[in-house]
C-alpha cells in the first residue's frame, strides 16, 4: 500500500482549463483508468483517468478550479491487484438495494423460515438469464424468456448467430440434444417437485445407501439417454434342469464340490449367443456413429446386497467351463455381500445379466448398464403345461427378457437374439456348434 | 369488520399497479385493485410525467417561436391564459384516466377506492370511506410508490414552498423561482417556468446537474442553462428557508454561492422516499433495506413467496416505465409464467430543453468497471436536420464493447432525445454492434441519423465528419 498522486496529464496546448465535473470523493475505490475529473476544453469534454487503482484518500480539486499539466487532482492509496480486478464488487456497493444476483436458494430459505409455501413455489434450479453488458454471449429479451421457460442456462449455450448471438434454434438444438441423450448436464431439466406430505399423514426420512447414491445417476442416465426396447421370451429348460440336477448329484461326491446354479449354464449360453450376435456385445460411439464390437466376453452379474445392487464382472466367460463359472459366481457374490470386491472386479463388463428368478417374477425390464448396449433379465423358472402335439406335458419354463439399445439394435435382431438364446437353453448341445 | 377472500390483490393503482392488475386479469386471475385515489394512474399520470409534459410542450413551442424571430418570422410576445393551460392539462389527464377506468371494467378488475395495510403475510385491512374490510389473499403485488422527500429547515406550510405536485398546479407564475435540487424533476420544472417567464435559480448539493449523466452528454444542456438562468449553484446546500412577507429567503452554504438569495417561490425536488412505511409491513415478515426499499429477487418476489413488490417501492430508478414493466413481470410470475426482471438497461430521460436521455452503461460507469469500449460521439452541429430546426445544441454518443462490438450504452442530448433513445434501447437489448447500427440505413435528413453516425465514428467508417 502506497499513497500516489493523480496528476493532470499532458492535455495539449491548453492551460488553465476548468474542471466541470469531479467524479471521485474520499473513500471511493476506483479502477486503473477510471475517470477522476472532467475538463472542459474549447471543443470537448475530456475525462482524466487515474493511472492507478486504489482508494481515494484526498481530493485536492473541485468543480470550477482551473488546471494545467501536472496539477494534482487527488491522492490515492494504491491497492493490490485484487481491488483493481474486482469491478463487480463496486457495482454491488453502488446499488445496495438491488436484490442479489444469484437466485436465492429457495429451498434453503423455506427451511429457515416457515413462511407460507404455496404449490407455486418452484424448486427447480432457476436461470434468470440476465444479459450483462460486455458479456461474451448475447441473447435478446424474447430468447431470455424462452430459455427461462425451458430452464436453460444461456451461459452454457453456444450461439450460432452473427457475433456469437444465441438464436432460438441454438436453444432448441441444445434441448433436443439433451433429450436425445447426446448432451450431458448442459441443460437442467429440474427435479420432481415435492409436496408438504405432512398434511396427508406421518412421514420419515431415510438416507439412500452409499451404493444407491452412486448408482442412481448412472441408472438415470441410462434411462434418459438410451431408447430401451425389451424383448420378452421363454425357454424350455427341462433337459437343462435335468442335466443340472445330475451334475449337482455328481458334485456332491467330488472332492471339490460346487453348487451349480442354472445361472452358470445361462452365462455359457449367453456367450454363445453373443458370438452369433456380436452387436449385442458392443458399445456405441456416438461421436463417430460407430459400433465398437468386443472380442472379449466379460459378463456383469447383478448381485443383490444389503447395501444395494452391485454388478461384479465375470471375466473371459467364453474360456471358462460351467463349473468354473459356477465357482466364480459364488465367489463374486460372496465378496459383493461382504463388501470385499476390488475395483477391477467391477470394471470391463461387455454384457450384463440380472437374475431375479430366485426371488420371483414372471417378467421385467432390466435397465441397460452403459456403455453396454444390452442386458438379459431372468425371471422365475416354473413348471408349465406345454402341448407336445398329442397332450399337455409338464415342462420347466424359464421366462427371460433382453433390453437393448434401439439406436444400434433393430427389433428383428433383438427377437432373433432371444429366439436363439431360448434354443440354446433348450438344448445346450447347440453351444458346441 | 367484514371478511372477504381475494385471489390476487394489487396494492396501488399507479402505472406499475394497473399494469400488474391488467396483465394478471388477462392471465385469468381474479384481480382486486386497491387505490386510495378515485382515479388510477398514480403520481405519473395525475401529478407527474403527464401533466409536466403538457406544460413542457408549451415551453418547447414558446422557445421555438422565439428562435424564429432572428430568422424573419415573428409571433410577438406570448400571453398566457393560465386557466386554459390548466384546462388543457386536465383534459389530457381526464382522457387517460378515463381510458384506464374502461380498461379496468372491461377486464373485470374489482376496484376498491381505499387504503390497504397488512395484518399478516396473508391478510390486508382495507379502509374505504364506507367500511373496513379484512381481505385474505392468495397473491399480492405491492405497488405503493413514493413521495417527495422533505429536507429540514423549510417552512412547508407556506404556500410559496412547492413540491413537484404543487408546481404542476400552475396557480401563478412566480417572478423568481428557486429550485432546490438539480435533478430531472427540478430541471423540468425550471424549463416550464423559464418559458413562462420566471427567473430561475438552481441549487444542487452534488457537484453537477443531473448527477448520473456523463459530463460530455449533458454539456449542451448545462451550457445553455448557464446562459438562461439567473444562477446555478452546484456543490451547495440550503441551510434553511425563511418565509418573509414579500419573499422567501434561502440561506445557502457553498463556496461559490452567496449567503442568501431571495425568491418568490421555492420548489423542493431533492429526491423521493418510498411509501413502504404506510402499509404496516411490521405485521408481516417482508424485509426492507435501510432506505425502506422492499427487497425483491429477480422475479420481484419479496421474501414472502406470494407477495411481490414493484416500481418505486423497490428502489431506484423510480421511473414509470420501470414500474409498468415490473408490474407485468410480477403478474406473470404470480400466474406461473417463467418471467423475470432482467433488462439490460432502463432508459432515463430529462425532458429539458434540450432533452437528455441515456440507456445502459454511462462512460463513467464503463470506466469504473474497467470495461474496454470504443466510443462514437457525434455533435449535432454537423447534422442538417438539427441546424434547420435551430436545434444544433446536442450530441449523440454511444459506447461499444471493444471485443464483441456490441452496444454497451448510449446517450443523446438534443431535441427529442427522449424519442431518439428508443433506438438505442432496442439496439442494446438486441445485442446490436456498432456495425449493425451503422449498416442499418437511417433516413436523411433526420435527428436519428446522429445515432448511426456515432456508431460509424466508433467503427471508423463515418463520412459526414472526420474519423479521429
Amino acid at each position: 500500500m502506497a499513497i500516489k498522486q493523480i496528476l493532470i496529464p499532458d492535455i495539449g496546448d491548453f492551460e488553465d482549463v476548468p474542471i466541470i465535473d469531479v467524479y471521485i470523493k474520499v473513500g471511493d475505490v476506483i479502477a486503473s483508468e477510471g475517470s477522476v475529473v472532467a475538463l472542459e476544453s474549447e471543443k470537448a469534454v475530456l475525462d482524466v483517468p487515474s493511472p492507478y487503482a486504489g482508494t481515494i484518500t484526498k481530493v485536492l480539486l473541485k468543480e470550477g478550479d482551473t488546471v494545467s499539466k501536472g496539477s494534482v487532482v487527488a491522492e490515492i492509496e494504491v491497492a493490490s491487484e485484487e481491488v483493481e480486478q474486482s469491478p463487480a464488487k463496486e457495482t454491488e456497493k453502488e446499488q445496495p438495494a438491488e436484490p442479489k444476483e444469484e437466485p436465492k436458494s429457495e429451498v434453503a430459505e423455506e427451511v429457515e423460515k416457515p413462511i407460507e409455501v404455496t404449490e407455486k413455489q418452484e424448486r427447480i434450479t432457476e436461470f434468470f438469464n440476465e444479459q450483462a453488458p460486455g458479456a461474451v454471449y448475447h441473447a435478446t429479451p424474447s430468447l431470455r424468456k424462452y430459455a427461462r421457460e425451458l430452464g436453460v442456462d444461456l451461459a452454457k449455450v453456444k450461439g450460432s448467430g452473427p457475433n456469437g448471438r444465441i438464436l432460438h434454434e441454438d436453444v432448441q438444438a441444445l434441448v433436443k440434444k439433451a433429450l436425445s441423450g447426446i448432451g450431458t448436464a448442459s441443460a437442467s431439466f429440474g427435479k420432481i417437485e415435492l409436496e408438504d406430505f405432512s398434511k396427508y399423514g406421518k412421514t420419515e426420512r431415510r438416507k439412500l445407501t452409499r451404493i444407491q447414491k452412486i448408482s442412481g445417476p448412472h441408472l438415470q442416465k441410462s434411462w434418459q439417454i438410451i431408447p430401451h426396447v425389451t424383448q420378452y421370451d421363454e425357454a424350455d429348460v427341462t433337459e437343462l434342469e435335468a442335466l443340472r440336477i445330475t451334475i449337482k448329484e455328481e458334485m456332491k461326491k467330488s472332492n471339490d464340490p460346487v453348487s451349480i446354479s442354472i445361472l452358470a449354464f445361462i452365462v455359457k449360453a449367453v456367450v454363445a449367443a453373443l458370438k452369433k450376435f456380436p452387436e449385442m456385445n458392443a458399445s456405441f460411439d456416438e461421436d463417430s456413429g460407430e459400433l465398437i464390437l468386443k472380442h472379449y466376453y466379460h459378463i456383469g452379474i447383478a448381485v443383490d446386497t444389503p447395501e444395494g445392487l452391485i454388478v461384479p464382472v465375470l471375466k473371459d466367460a467364453d474360456t471358462k467351463s460351467v463349473t468354473d463359472i459356477a465357482r466364480e459366481l459364488a465367489s463374486l457374490s460372496q465378496k459383493a455381500r461382504e463388501r470385499k470386491l476390488r475395483p477391477e472386479d467391477l470394471l470391463g463388463g461387455s454384457f450384463s445379466i440380472s437374475s431375479l428368478g430366485g426371488i420371483g417374477g414372471t417378467a421385467f425390464t432390466p435397465l441397460i448398464n452403459p456403455p453396454q448396449v444390452a442386458i438379459l433379465g431372468v425371471s422365475r423358472l416354473s413348471k408349465k403345461p406345454v402341448w407336445n402335439g398329442k397332450e399337455f406335458v409338464a415342462r420347466d419354463i424359464l421366462p427371460f427378457s433382453v433390453a437393448y439399445d434401439h439406436r444400434v439394435i433393430d427389433g428383428a435382431d433383438g427377437v432373433r437374439f432371444t429366439t436363439y438364446l431360448a434354443s440354446l437353453l433348450g438344448d445346450l448341445r447347440r453351444v458346441l456348434l | 369488520m367484514q371478511e372477504k377472500k381475494a385471489d390476487l390483490v394489487v396494492l396501488g393503482g399507479g402505472p406499475g399497479g394497473y399494469s400488474a392488475a391488467f396483465r394478471a386479469a388477462d392471465l385469468g386471475r381474479k384481480v382486486t385493485l386497491i387505490e386510495k385515489s378515485p382515479v388510477l394512474g398514480g403520481v405519473c399520470l395525475n401529478v407527474g410525467c403527464i401533466p409536466s409534459k403538457t406544460l413542457l410542450h408549451l415551453a418547447e413551442v414558446i422557445e421555438d417561436a422565439q428562435k424564429l424571430a432572428p430568422l424573419g418570422v415573428s409571433f410577438g410576445k406570448p400571453t398566457f391564459d393560465l386557466e386554459k393551460i390548466r384546462a388543457h392539462r386536465d383534459t389530457v389527464i381526464g382522457t387517460l384516466t378515463g381510458g384506464l377506468d374502461s380498461l379496468c371494467k372491461a377486464r373485470k378488475v374489482e376496484r376498491i377506492v381505499g387504503t390497504g395495510i397488512f395484518l399478516s403475510d396473508t391478510e390486508l385491512k382495507v379502509v374505504t370511506d364506507k367500511e373496513e374490510l379484512k381481505l385474505t389473499f392468495e397473491d399480492l403485488i405491492i405497488a405503493v410508490g413514493s413521495r417527495s422527500v422533505q429536507i429540514p429547515g423549510i417552512p412547508y406550510e407556506d404556500e410559496r414552498v412547492w413540491d413537484s405536485t404543487k408546481a404542476l398546479e400552475l396557480t401563478h407564475i412566480p417572478k423568481r423561482l428557486a429550485i432546490i435540487g438539480g435533478g430531472i424533476i427540478g430541471l423540468e420544472v425550471a424549463t416550464m417556468y423559464y418559458a413562462l417567464g420566471s427567473e430561475i435559480t438552481i441549487i444542487e448539493m452534488m457537484n453537477s446537474l443531473i448527477p448520473p449523466a456523463d459530463a460530455d452528454l449533458k454539456q449542451p444542456l448545462v451550457r445553455k442553462l448557464k446562459k438562461q438562468y439567473e444562477a446555478i449553484y452546484t456543490s451547495t446546500k440550503v441551510e434553511k428557508v425563511e418565509a418573509k412577507k414579500d419573499a422567501l429567503v434561502l440561506y445557502l452554504q457553498g463556496e461559490k454561492a452567496p449567503a442568501t438569495i431571495e425568491a418568490d417561490a421555492v420548489l423542493v425536488a431533492v429526491g423521493r422516499k418510498v411509501n413502504s412505511d404506510g402499509i404496516a409491513l411490521e405485521n408481516t415478515s417482508i424485509k426492507t433495506n435501510t432506505r425502506g426499499w422492499i427487497e425483491v429477487d429477480k422475479k420481484l418476489r419479496t421474501n414472502v413467496a406470494h407477495v411481490f413488490a414493484i416500481g418505486d417501492v423497490v428502489g431506484d430508478p423510480m421511473l414509470a416505465h420501470k414500474s409498468s414493466h415490473q408490474g407485468k413481470v410480477a403478474a406473470e410470475v404470480a400466474s406461473g409464467q417463467a418471467s423475470a426482471f432482467t433488462p439490460m438497461g432502463i432508459p432515463s430521460v430529462a425532458y429539458t430543453s434540450p432533452e437528455v436521455a441515456w440507456i445502459g452503461l454511462t462512460e463513467a460507469e464503463a470506466k469504473q468497471k474497467g470495461i474496454a469500449f470504443k466510443k462514437g460521439s457525434f455533435p449535432w452541429m454537423a447534422n442538417g436536420r438539427a441546424l434547420s430546426a435551430v436545434a444544433s445544441e446536442g450530441v449523440s454518443k454511444a459506447l461499444y464493447d471493444e471485443k464483441t462490438g456490441r452496444l454497451l450504452g448510449a446517450g443523446i442530448c438534443g431535441r427529442n432525445a427522449g424519442e431518439l433513445i428508443s433506438e438505442a434501447v432496442l439496439a442494446l437489448e438486441m445485442g446490436a454492434s456498432a456495425q449493425d447500427v451503422g449498416l442499418s440505413i437511417h433516413p436523411h435528413p433526420t435527428l436519428s441519423e446522429t445515432f448511426a453516425l456515432a456508431a460509424e465514428l466508433a467503427e471508423g467508417t463515418a463520412t459526414d465528419t472526420l474519423n479521429k
